[in-house]
Formats: structure tokens, C-alpha cells, sequence
């Protein structure tokens, strides 16, 4: 199996930092070729789950943390996303009424709904006292 | 992330184009750069052409603005890429929403 592992980025959860995810995030896809609707569409799946890390995991500011790796024989891209917040399972949120939303014109809950729609699955762990997310994503 | 904001124009139409991506990063500052254009604005036409995806902090922000122009005109968005087009039908969005 060719399986390509890519080194781990550590950031601040401030919200900011998104900025040096997106940057990591896209030079991976630029070593395998990832671009498109599946860039796309990683990029939308990576910035619900910060996003959701940095304004819920941490009372003040904590570190996450990723980690990607790259099969070349399922040309899939396995990304794992780890805060040391409390234990949260996005997983186990019901999926929104759409219909509901629409009505009530709001967009709460949509971030991990949209992140599973995003990618072809999605798991959730928690180990040694820390939230594991983990993403995977054909990229063609 | 661009905005070219054009100049509003006798009638209230403001054409504006947003270029790059709007997420966690940019939707406030989209949301709040074309608050700050919508003095005397009746029909607001946004041009998506070169926005290459949104995410809910977008959807947040388009929301905020569609509420708003609701009260003085109406909002419209044109030109969405597929990706675009793929958020807005899997959160209800295209509905609520003005496309062209």
C-alpha cells in the first residue's frame, strides 16, 4: 500500500489560526493533487470542525492538532483533528430540520452537518483524554 | 477575499462581486463590508462568479445580509459555482434565498 504520511501541525484554537490550517491544508493537496470540489469541500469539512473546536473545546485557549495521511492505491485523504477539551462527540448531534431552519430563517447546527455531507466518512474517538475527529475524503 | 463594491446608482441597485472564499476567516468582513454600502440600497445583486466556496460562518453571514435587505428591497445572488450551489441546496439555502 502506498500511503504517504504527512507531518502534524499544532495551532492556537483562536479562531484566527485557520489562516496556517488553510495554508497546511493546501500544501498537502498541492503534493497529491487534491483540487476541485474535493479541495473544496475539505476546506468547508476542516473550518466547521475548528471553528467548532475554537469556540466550544477550550474555556480560554488549548492547542489542536492534526495530522494527515494520503492513500494512493484508494486515493483517499485521511485527516484527524484532536483537541484536549472535554469530551464532545459532534457525531452524536441529530442532524438539523432543515425544513425547520428554513422556516425559522437560522443556521445553528449546520457546521457538522455540512462537514458530514462534505466527506465520505467520519469518526469519532475519544483517547487518552482527548477529542479525535477523524476525516476521510476521496479526492477524486 | 475581494469585494468589489460598485457605485449605487440612481434606481438603489448595488452590484457587488466577491472573489475567493468566504468561511470561519472572511464572513465577517464580507457581512460588515456590505452593511457599511447599504445606505439608500433597494435591490442589492451579489456576483458569486468568482467565489470559490461557503461555509456556515458564510451561510451566517449571507443570511444577515438577505434579513436586512429584505426590510429595504431585495437581495439577489447570481452566478453561484457548483460548490456554491451544492452548500445552498443541502442546507435549505437555495430556497431561501434569490438566485440567478
Amino acid at each position: 500500500m502506498d500511503t504517504k504520511e504527512f507531518h502534524e501541525l499544532s495551532v492556537d484554537s483562536p479562531i484566527e489560526n485557520f489562516a496556517v490550517v488553510k495554508d497546511w491544508l493546501q500544501s498537502i493537496f498541492d503534493i497529491i493533487g487534491c483540487v476541485g470540489k474535493p479541495a473544496k469541500q475539505l476546506f468547508i469539512a476542516v473550518d466547521e470542525m475548528f471553528t467548532n473546536i475554537a469556540h466550544y473545546a477550550y474555556q480560554d485557549v488549548g492547542k489542536v492538532y492534526f495530522k494527515a495521511s494520503y492513500n494512493a492505491d484508494e486515493k483517499t485523504l485521511k485527516i484527524s483533528i484532536i483537541d484536549n477539551g472535554d469530551k464532545y462527540n459532534p457525531l452524536e448531534k441529530p442532524d438539523p430540520d432543515i425544513a425547520q431552519r428554513i422556516k425559522d430563517k437560522t443556521v445553528g447546527g449546520l457546521g457538522i452537518f455540512m462537514t458530514k455531507k462534505m466527506v465520505d466518512s467520519i469518526e469519532y474517538s475519544r483517547v487518552d483524554d482527548k477529542n479525535v475527529l477523524v476525516l476521510y475524503k476521496k479526492i477524486i | 477575499m475581494n469585494i468589489n463594491i460598485d457605485k449605487l446608482d440612481s434606481n438603489g441597485l448595488l452590484n457587488i462581486s466577491i472573489e475567493g472564499s468566504i468561511d470561519t476567516l472572511t464572513a465577517q468582513s464580507f457581512e460588515n463590508q456590505i452593511k457599511q454600502s447599504l445606505e439608500g440600497c433597494k435591490k442589492l445583486v451579489l456576483d458569486f462568479t468568482k467565489v470559490e466556496y461557503v461555509s456556515s460562518a458564510g451561510l451566517r453571514a449571507i443570511l444577515t445580509l438577505n434579513t436586512q435587505m429584505e426590510d429595504q428591497g431585495e437581495m439577489i445572488i447570481k452566478n453561484i459555482t457548483e460548490s456554491v450551489r451544492d452548500v445552498f441546496e443541502m442546507t435549505g439555502f437555495d430556497e431561501l434565498l434569490t438566485l440567478e
